[in-house]
Formats: C-alpha cells, sequence, structure tokens
C-alpha cells in the first residue's frame, strides 16, 4: 500500500518536474529568441526585463559612441546610461521608422552634447600614459598591434571626427542614418567622414614612423 | 573631388559605373594612385575589424537599476502642486481655525455683534478674547508648525525654487 502510494507520489512528482522545466523553456526560449522589434514592443507593453537584452544589445554601440566625445570611461559610462535612461521613459515615442540602434545614438548624441555644454572636459593625459604603458607591457599578434594602433589613431582625433569614424565603420550607420543622428545633411556627414578618414590615415602614418 | 576622396567613394561603392572604371584605371595606371588606394583599403579593413569598445561588466545591472529606482521615484512622486498643498495642509487648517476662533470668540465677533460703539469697552474688559483662547492659541502653534515645516522642506529640496520656476 506504502510503495503504491510512493510510486504515485513519485510520479506526480515527475509530472510536476516536468512541467515546470517546460514552462521555464518556453519563458526562456520566448526571451532569449525575442526579436529587437518583439523585445521593444514589449518593453512598451510594460515589460521591463525585455529591456534589459535591449540594453544588453546595444551598450557597446551607445558607449562607444559616447566615450568618442566624452573620451573618458567613468563620464562615458554615467552618460550612457541617462541615455538608456531617456530611451526607455520615450520608448513610446519610437515609431520603428528608423532603426532602433540610429534612435539611440541620436539620443547619446544629444545626451553627450548636453554633458560636454556643462562640464568642459580636458582630455586625461595622465590615464592615456598609464594605458600606453600597460599595452606597451602585453605582447600581441601584429594584427591586434594594427588593431590597436588603429583605435589609438581614432583617439588622437578630434572628437568629432572620431565619432563619425565609429558610426559608420563600428556602428554599421549608413551616411543617411548618421545625418539623422548628427542633425546633418547627408552630404556634410560624406565630406566630413572622407576629411575624417584623410586625418586617420595621416595620423596611421606618422603614428607608424614613430613607432619605427 | 580629390584623389583621395574619389578613391575613399570608390571603396565605399559610392561612384557610378562610369567614374568607378574611370578609378579602377587610374590605380592601375598610376602608382601613386594604386599606393593610395592599397593604404586606404587596408585602414578600411582594419576600421570594419575593429569592436566596439564594451562598458564595465556591471553596465547593464546598473542601468536597469538606475531606471528601477526612477520608475520607483516616479511612482511615488506628486506633481509640485499637490505636493505644496501636501505641506500646506496644516498652514491652511490652521488659518481656517484662526478664522474660526476669530469669529466666534474675539473681539471681531463682538464688533459685528454688538455694534462699533461698544468697541472701547469691550477691548479693555476682554482683551483674553483676542489671544486668551484655547483654540486661538492652538491654531498659532498649528500656524507656527506649518511655518517651520515648510520653511525646512523649502531649505531641502528648493521646493519654492521649483514653484516659481
Amino acid at each position: 500500500m506504502t510503495s503504491v502510494l510512493k510510486e504515485r507520489l513519485q510520479l506526480i512528482e515527475n509530472i510536476f518536474l516536468l512541467q515546470t522545466v517546460t514552462f521555464i523553456n518556453i519563458v526562456w526560449s520566448n526571451t532569449v529568441m525575442m526579436t529587437e522589434a518583439q523585445l521593444i514592443a514589449s518593453v512598451k507593453e510594460g515589460n521591463i526585463h525585455a529591456y534589459r537584452s535591449l540594453v544588453a544589445m546595444h551598450q557597446s554601440l551607445v558607449f562607444t559612441m559616447v566615450f568618442r566625445r566624452v573620451k573618458s570611461r567613468e563620464d562615458a559610462e554615467e552618460v550612457a546610461q541617462d541615455v538608456f535612461l531617456k530611451a526607455y521613459k520615450y520608448i513610446a515615442s519610437f515609431k520603428g521608422d528608423a532603426k532602433f540602434s540610429t534612435w539611440l545614438c541620436s539620443i547619446a548624441n544629444n545626451s553627450t552634447s548636453t554633458f560636454l555644454s556643462k562640464r568642459k572636459l580636458v582630455f586625461n593625459a595622465l590615464n592615456e600614459r598609464h594605458e600606453q604603458q600597460e599595452d606597451d607591457q602585453t605582447l600581441s599578434s601584429p594584427e591586434e598591434d594594427q588593431l590597436r594602433l588603429i583605435e589609438k589613431a581614432i583617439l588622437k582625433l578630434p572628437a568629432d571626427d572620431a565619432q563619425i569614424i565609429s558610426l559608420f565603420y563600428q556602428g554599421e550607420q549608413s551616411l543617411a542614418e548618421i545625418a539623422a543622428i548628427l542633425q546633418m545633411e547627408a552630404n556634410a556627414v560624406k565630406v566630413k567622414l572622407h576629411r575624417a578618414r584623410v586625418k586617420l590615415k595621416t595620423t596611421i602614418d606618422q603614428m607608424t614612423i614613430q613607432n619605427k | 573631388m580629390d584623389r583621395d576622396e574619389k578613391i575613399l567613394d570608390y571603396i565605399d561603392g559610392l561612384l557610378s559605373a562610369e567614374e568607378a572604371e574611370q578609378v579602377r584605371e587610374k590605380i592601375a595606371t598610376d602608382s601613386e594612385w594604386k599606393t593610395r588606394y592599397d593604404s586606404f583599403l587596408e585602414m578600411n579593413t582594419l576600421l570594419r575589424s575593429t569592436e566596439l569598445i564594451s562598458p564595465s561588466a556591471s553596465f547593464v545591472d546598473q542601468t536597469m537599476a538606475r531606471i528601477e529606482a526612477e520608475i520607483e521615484m516616479e511612482s511615488k512622486s506628486v506633481s509640485p502642486i499637490l505636493r505644496y498643498f501636501q505641506l500646506t495642509g496644516w498652514l491652511w487648517l490652521g488659518l481656517t481655525m484662526l478664522f474660526f476662533a476669530d469669529f466666534n470668540t474675539s473681539v471681531f465677533s463682538h464688533i459685528v455683534q454688538q455694534g462699533v460703539s461698544d468697541f472701547t469697552i469691550m477691548t479693555n474688559s476682554s482683551t483674553h478674547l483676542l489671544f486668551g483662547n484655547s483654540a486661538m492659541l492652538w491654531a498659532f502653534g498649528v500656524l507656527l508648525m506649518a511655518y517651520v515645516a515648510v520653511r525646512n522642506y523649502d531649505e531641502d529640496n528648493g521646493l519654492l525654487k521649483e514653484l516659481l520656476n
């Protein structure tokens, strides 16, 4: 009698476990498999957890955009957090006409401008020197060296040029999208990007000569 | 359009077929164009392979914590006008009490009730009615508390500034 009862209890327990696992799987797959558009729709409906995924997806892009102009990691993190906070508040106004990343970048651009106008930042040369020393100590492949050289060269560019290069290459934004973000004419963006690339090339050449 | 711009537009695929053909020809025949093209192409490839800069590992958690805190704060917060009335509730209550206390027990009510001619006699005999009534004292106390509360709150939060702005 007791063994039968035990078996039944075991069976109920197994069914319960199976159902729980299935339920978790469904919830998990819904969260993981959600596309960006679905996540945005979910956030608009009040699901704050969906917003976490959006933040995780775009954190590097927003951070890089801000960092290019602010040139301090701490400040860039603070401004980037503000960007995501603003985006969350006004997500209802995002209609999906542009890419979500473009919309985020335009908020990032405005927030950075506000931040910089409030606080006049001076590039922290001491930090740069420190980072440089750290970099020099690490062993790396020639490809990594080249990438590091590019990154250093971008840091040496004026903030606006660095930002436009990052938007185009790293942020994968088109000229029209960059124009929307920076509130400029597409033609002006093209000229600016062209000049920025020529400057970058000159900087890279100078740095290569110095390194030799 | 200068040489560099043409080369970069060629790399980006922004030129018309005819212009692209001209650039291709130049690169094939002119060594300076070829060198410049190769170096821009290399830079372009490198730029495309550079990665975005990552914020700290706790960035997402910190951002979400800030958002959640903001939501919580917004749900608790009330409009400045409502807050003003909440804070000065004591003040309004005190004023009302003062009015009734004054109207029922003070010289004012005697003047209303008995006429201006009796005023001199009344003020001589019922000075206590001006300040001595317990309701009056209580009302003054409440007024004082309200004043102190509003003043302290204003010092902490700049409420008046917020209201004036």
